[in-house]
């Protein structure tokens, strides 16, 4: 993936400004200077972050090729963070606002889940970051998940049915669950069962794939 | 023959042999109790880590494990090994007054193989003791669970379509480790229960394990490779107590290590003790073997018979060394136990009394070689001549020093368990040996230019010492190298035990909590302020990836489907899995540069260059990282780069959040990141009543009790350190036993010297002056010269295996070389004493 900001250029010799300020000029220079490609921005955990593979391996990468080979002019930007729970959405989508993406692909709530976290506040936090997006005219897709079964059924029904109750509430598009065929098949997982391989990262791409190219 | 001939020699010098005897059974009896204390220390490191394990080795996989993978374990393990299976899997445990995520740890009537499960109405949990979970609907559950959901002892609580009850609670689990704290409390459920749980199917997240108890001369290491040859798939683990992974590993690694130079320091003390005996044996009795051979005797005969009577002395000598440690050690073993909280029992293996034998019987052969040669230079006209008889120097043969090189460099392997140790000691021997063979010809040969001393015994003492310049050098060695295995130990006890230490309890954390956003941190901050709750460190994490060092990549990509070897898949599972990143204006208490420079300050994009980086010291050794090297991060798709200026150890006590990597200040504060918190120690109604808040306020925030774990681990450094403390100790009282019969069998050998000073109308006063002058410079130079190298030698052997700060302490080595000279002239002194009350004549008549 063509990172979207390069803040180091040694060739060029150029002053390494990294503090702050420069930051913030740069996301929104790289915003405007690449505006012929549209930028897709995967705010989510480690499934998006590519726990234990390489970062062209992880989804957002394989989704963003997929994207180019179907002749798509699409960015996707991954900005999956390992351990993240929907308490860190708002917070990180400001951040990622600055450099204007047209669309977010909202895959968070793994983490929330698996800690038991009070599923009525993974909703509102979702909820939150939803109506920030559709504030900052940028469109959300929805990636929803499910809780394995040994949390329970009521826990995971519920936990199901948050992301459901949240896409027709926001009516955003809405993937089910970008882990399908992939969840509990240890072919496409690693050794800790939870975190996609090379192998899952290239069937959960297919399903957003599938689930957006009509959209995109 | 010979063994008639050796069995009367000994008895007619019944009074020489008692001596012997005694002497080396003291240097014996030293070993023997080091290694017994070794061997105790290293069983309850064993012990403990197999109570961690909950058994010898265990294969475990986030799934089922297949019936072939299984038939293949099963065929590999040895015969005799028993079998338990547990499952441990995440789940909501729910009642009528809520619901909570617990750490679920489904086990059957083996559990736990090793180790002990204390419930908190008394009953001690093993494996095969009576489990009422496993006869009734009902949990065991950690009592901080009640206060969280309100629970109490009798009530019923659901886990998926289960309905148990609460029939006791957890006091204490020697499974549970600082690292294995988690974010859910456990339970213990019978394993049998799990289909009727409805929470173990498909997609669910659990691991299995099965856990293995192998007959004792199992080699573990051995089966766990060949457990993962038999395992093709590498998300199968295969782990055994020593790579079970623990809060200490790496402090009990070294720990270990001191256990194993602790070993090879007692074997050199003993073989001191033994080959100077020996050494002194043998001189005595040239001259009988000098009169066998004008008597026709071959010289290999004549060698055989006092080769023989030192073997039969060196077989008695263990006797009264067996008889100690039999006896005497348990009792020690006790004492230790009544003083401290710490059950030691101190165990002498087979393989510690045939090293003892070994060394009594056989070392007197091999140790003794360069001496026995000189047999081949004994002139037999020197019998009649008129002076004390002595051995010409003969030709130089430095081979006869090659067998017992050899024996105590592999002994030195054998003991330490260790090439990297071994070899470092052997090699710091041979190189203390040189070094003090050089100071101590420098300082004999110089005792023969004081001759314009006023005092006659001055004179003489000085001259006599560089007339007999081959004996005094050889105490001179002895005593240094005394000296500095005497020093060695406690030198090294001070730098580990400052790894262990910790700073203060008052910096001890009770509580961590993890996951506080940007925008939460002020509403905990007040929060803790109402409660006057001081935090002990706030930590924010920036989540990167590493994405090339010095240009080349550094994530490992999947060529070919597959990664060819299990360790190559771990490398790259490690690589790839990215990294937390945090910055602090400067370094915590608990962290020390070993390599490279502190911050240069906060970050200024205007005068800074590239920003710098702090990498943890074994996190830069796995990846191959050095100072200089630049890398080039993915910031959660914004790429910075910064440059390592320094290497940092992270003190394994401080219990404080630390990071692999640390990055100047001013470079990631705006990044989207999160804050880990820890708190200090409180009471438990406090904390509690804290995490209740929390819990309803700040929802997200994971809030981890790690009270309980911290003690465990402060338990286990403090046992660690007075382990150190303890083998110093006993290193110590070895060692100047060891000295002690050196003395004497020096001094036993100068009886007709001194004898003949008394003949010569030498006042008591003046023969006791004689030696005393003579011991106290030998024994105070050679003492100064071994306590100084010690202190070379320790930091070497710190530097390379340890890898601590040294902590140089410098009244411990000055206080040895004091205890060394006052000792040797106070037996020096009684030893006088004893030479001018008894019969010239008699010593003359014995002596010639």
């Amino acid at each position: 993936m063509r990172p979207f900001f390069l803040l180091q250029n040694k060739s060029a010799g150029w002053t390494r400004a990294i503090s702050g300020f420069f930051f913030i000029i740069a996301l929104t220079f790289s915003a405007s200077s690449s505006w012929a490609q549209k930028k897709m921005i995967v705010l989510g955990d480690s499934l998006s972050e590519g726990y234990g593979v390489a970062k062209d391996a992880a989804f957002p990468a394989v989704l963003e090729k997929k994207l180019q080979a179907a002749e798509k002019k699409w960015t996707v930007v991954n900005a999956g963070v390992s351990g993240s729970t929907t308490a860190s959405a708002v917070g990180r989508l400001k951040w990622l606002a600055k450099s204007k993406p047209d669309v977010i692909l909202l895959a968070l709530g793994a983490n929330d889940g698996l800690r038991g976290l009070k599923l009525e506040d993974s909703e509102k936090n979702l909820g939150a970051a939803i109506e920030y997006a559709q504030k900052e005219k940028i469109r959300v897709i929805l990636g929803g998940l499910y809780m394995p079964p040994n949390y329970g059924k009521d826990y995971t029904d519920q936990f199901a049915k948050m992301y459901q109750s949240l896409a027709k509430k926001y009516k955003v598009t809405f993937i089910p669950f970008i882990l399908d065929k992939v969840a509990g098949n240890p072919k496409y997982n690693l050794a800790d069962g939870i975190h996609p391989n090379e192998a899952g990262h290239r069937i959960i791409a297919e399903n957003v794939f599938e689930s957006l190219k009509g959209e995109l | 023959m010979l063994l008639r001939l050796a069995l009367r020699e000994l008895i007619r010098s019944w009074r020489f042999g008692l001596f012997f005897i005694f002497n080396l059974s003291l240097g014996l009896t030293g070993f023997v109790a080091l290694q017994a204390f070794n061997a105790a220390l290293e069983n309850e490191i064993a012990g403990n880590a197999k109570a961690i394990l909950a058994g010898d080795v265990s294969v475990s996989a986030r799934r089922e494990l297949t019936e072939e993978e299984l038939k293949g374990v099963r065929s590999t393990l040895p015969s005799g090994s028993i079998e338990s299976k547990t499952y441990e899997f995440y789940a909501m445990l729910s009642s009528d007054k809520g619901s909570r995520l617990v750490l679920v740890k489904a086990v059957d009537d083996n559990y736990p193989l090793y180790g002990t499960l204390s419930l908190s109405s008394g009953a001690e949990i093993q494996s095969q003791t009576g489990k009422d979970i496993l006869t009734s609907a009902s949990v065991w559950v950690y009592p901080e669970l009640l206060g969280q959901i309100g629970l109490s002892v009798g009530d019923e609580v659901r886990l998926g379509q289960l309905k148990l009850k609460i029939t006791d609670t957890i006091a204490k689990d020697e499974t549970q480790t600082f690292r294995a704290t988690t974010i859910a409390s456990r339970i213990y459920i019978n394993r049998a229960l799990l289909p009727d749980s409805g929470l173990i199917q498909y997609g669910s997240t659990f691991s299995a394990i099965h856990l293995f108890q192998v007959p004792e001369e199992t080699n573990e290491k051995e089966l766990q490779e060949k457990l993962f040859d038999k395992l093709a798939d590498p998300a199968i683990r295969v782990n055994t107590a020593d790579t079970a992974g623990e809060d200490s590993g790496r402090q009990l690694g070294y720990l270990t290590d001191y256990l194993g130079l602790v070993a090879i320091v007692s074997l050199f003390m003993s073989a001191l003790g033994a080959a100077y005996l020996y050494r002194l044996f043998l001189g005595s009795r040239m001259k009988e073997i000098a009169i066998l051979r004008t008597l026709g005797l071959q010289s290999g005969q004549a060698v055989g018979v006092y080769i023989l009577q030192a073997a039969m002395l060196g077989f008695l000598a263990t006797i009264p060394t067996l008889g100690f440690a039999y006896l005497v050690l348990p009792l020690l073993g006790e004492l230790i136990g009544s003083l401290t909280s710490f059950e030691l029992h101190p165990v002498i293996g087979a393989e510690t009394i045939l090293i003892c034998l070994f060394m009594a019987v056989l070392g007197s052969f091999i140790v003794s070689l360069p001496f026995l040669v000189k047999i081949f230079d004994l002139r037999a006209a020197k019998l009649f001549s008129e002076e004390k008889f002595a051995v010409a120097e003969g030709s130089k043969r430095y081979w006869t020093f090659l067998p017992s090189l050899i024996l105590f460099y592999g002994l030195s392997v054998h003991q330490a368990n260790s090439w990297k140790i071994g070899s470092a000691f052997a090699g710091a021997m041979v190189f203390v040996i040189i070094s003090l063979f050089l100071v101590g010809y420098l300082a004999v040969r110089s005792a023969g230019l004081l001759q314009g001393l006023r005092s006659w015994f001055l004179r003489f003492s000085f001259l006599s010492l560089s007339r007999r310049a081959g004996a005094s050098l050889a105490i001179f060695i002895a005593l240094g190298t005394g000296a500095l295995l005497i020093n060695i130990l406690p030198q090294l006890k001070n730098s580990l035990q400052a790894e262990f230490q910790v700073d203060s309890e008052s910096k001890v954390p009770s509580l961590f909590m993890f996951d506080i956003q940007d925008e939460q941190l002020q509403g905990i901050q007040e929060l803790l302020a109402d409660r006057n709750i001081l935090p002990l460190g706030l930590s924010p994490m920036v989540r990167a990836r590493i994405l090339k060092v010095n240009g080349e990549d550094y994530e490992r990509q999947l060529s070919s489907q597959v990664f060819k070897t299990r360790e190559e898949e771990r490398d790259a599972r490690f690589r790839n899995r990215g990294q937390n990143l945090s910055y602090r204006s400067e370094l915590s208490e608990s962290e020390t540069i070993v390599k490279g420079q502190p911050f240069s300050g906060k970050f200024d994009p205007e005068k800074d260059n590239i920003p710098e980086l702090s990498i943890e010291k074994s996190f830069a050794e796995r990846m191959d990282l050095e100072i200089g090297d630049v890398m080039q991060f993915d910031v959660q798709g914004v790429e910075i780069e910064g440059k390592i200026i320094n290497l940092r150890k992270v003190k394994w006590t401080s219990f404080q959040p630390n990071f692999f990597i640390l990055v100047q200040d001013g470079v990631l504060n705006d990044a989207p990141k999160n804050f880990i918190m820890a708190l200090p120690a409180m009471e438990e109604s406090v904390r509690s009543q804290f995490q209740d808040e929390m819990a309803r306020t700040f929802s997200n925030v994971s809030v981890i009790d790690v009270a309980r774990s911290v003690d465990d681990v402060l338990a286990t450094a403090e046992k660690m350190s007075w382990s150190l403390e303890l083998m110093a100790a006993l290193a110590l009282i070895t060692g100047y036993i060891v000295l002690f019969s050196i003395v004497r069998g020096q001094i036993s050998m100068r009886r007709w010297e001194l004898n003949m000073l008394k003949i010569l109308g030498a006042s008591w006063k003046e023969v006791a002056g004689f030696i005393l002058v003579e011991f106290s410079f030998l024994a105070a130079l050679a003492a100064f010269a071994g306590a100084l190298l010690s202190v070379l030698v320790s930091y070497s052997l710190n530097f390379f295996i340890f890898e601590s700060s040294f902590q140089f302490s410098l009244w411990q080595p000055l206080l040895s070389v004091l205890i060394i000279t006052l000792l040797s002239l106070l037996i020096a002194f009684l030893a006088s004493l004893d030479i001018v009350k008894e019969s010239a004549l008699s010593i003359l008549r014995e002596d010639k």
